[in-house]
């Protein structure tokens, strides 16, 4: 199975941590999970495409998001919480069937004590208090009746518009 | 020494909400910013604890401290998305932290071991009589859950 995931993040983004600023881009990373092999090639905001060998499936998705720290660990988190082809379909989904919300951006939200990855938070950087409310029960009774409960406990999706406002 | 059940029952604070809104509403929300912080804060706690009871005497759950009794934020902000309380949960949970760790007002909150300066996310909140408003009706929704459940 074959995710790609498009450069679509407009902000300007400030990296000037030593590690960034030598990095050559693009660049590639890998890791096990299990029986997946995930390959990644990383551009200088983006995934660009991620790679995952199963075992059985060849397929391909496009996907429009980003994702937060982009390096071996965070691969490696997004894919011990959730299954990523899923993941990626929700993405499209949303941003196909709710385009006034905007771009998305992934992150992983850890646990304080243990440091352990506990959801995946995707991010619009639109959509009112009513609009964000109405959107996550809409999806999730969607991603329930799809039998997603995994997915639906696993990602949280926040609309920055309606938490600021 | 209460049953498990009467522990829950002595916990639920649908009072407690049901109090806080009666009062902010005489006020019509004009109250300062030292009452709005805490009806926030006091709210997401209330629940909080009431919750974790649940966790305790009803699922006989246990984590940590001496009693096994302490319960994890994380693992109530997890359990509200599962319920797909996506919305109210982050709400409550940021102008909590923005209530009770944060000195200035509008703030930016950052959560530990988070990304988002690199993507220009910006959790940045007012604490105002909008934002009271929006936590207790985020209260409210998240009590209902929890009463069901």
């Amino acid at each position: 199975m074959v995710i790609s995931m498009m450069a679509v993040n407009n902000q300007s983004t400030n990296f000037t941590a030593d590690s960034m600023s030598q990095r050559r881009y693009p660049y590639y990373e890998g890791v096990q999970i299990q029986d997946t092999q995930i390959q990644a090639k990383l551009n200088i905001t983006t995934i660009e495409n991620i790679e995952i060998k199963e075992r059985i499936s060849q397929d391909t998705l496009d996907v429009q998001g980003t994702v937060g720290k982009l390096d071996k660990k965070a691969l490696a988190e997004v894919a011990s919480l959730v299954n990523i082809s899923e993941l990626s379909e929700l993405l499209k989904m949303l941003t196909k069937k709710y385009p006034e919300l905007g771009y998305p951006v992934l992150d992983v939200a850890h646990n304080p004590d243990t440091l352990e990855p506990v959801f995946i938070e995707i991010t619009f950087p639109h959509g009112s208090w009513e609009e964000w409310r109405r959107v996550v029960k809409e999806v999730k009774k969607e991603m329930r009746k799809a039998g997603l409960e995994n997915l639906v406990a696993r990602v949280a999706i926040t609309c920055l518009q309606g938490l600021r406002e | 020494m209460p049953s498990g059940s009467e522990r829950v029952a002595q916990m639920d604070p649908s009072d407690f909400i049901y109090q806080l809104k009666k009062f902010a509403d005489s006020k019509n929300y004009n109250l300062d910013e030292v009452f709005i912080r805490r009806i926030i804060s006091s709210l997401y706690f209330s629940l909080f604890n009431f919750w974790a009871n649940k966790k305790y005497f009803l699922e006989n759950k246990r984590r940590k401290g001496p009693k096994q009794d302490r319960f994890s934020f994380i693992e109530f902000v997890e359990e509200m998305i599962s319920n797909a309380l996506d919305a109210e949960i982050k709400l409550l949970h940021t102008y909590r932290i923005a209530s009770d760790h944060y000195a200035l007002n509008p703030t930016i909150i950052k959560h530990e071991g988070r990304a988002e300066e690199f993507f220009g996310i910006r959790e940045e909140v007012e604490i105002d009589e909008g934002s009271l408003k929006k936590a207790i009706e985020s209260a409210e929704e998240i009590l209902k859950v929890l009463r069901e459940g």
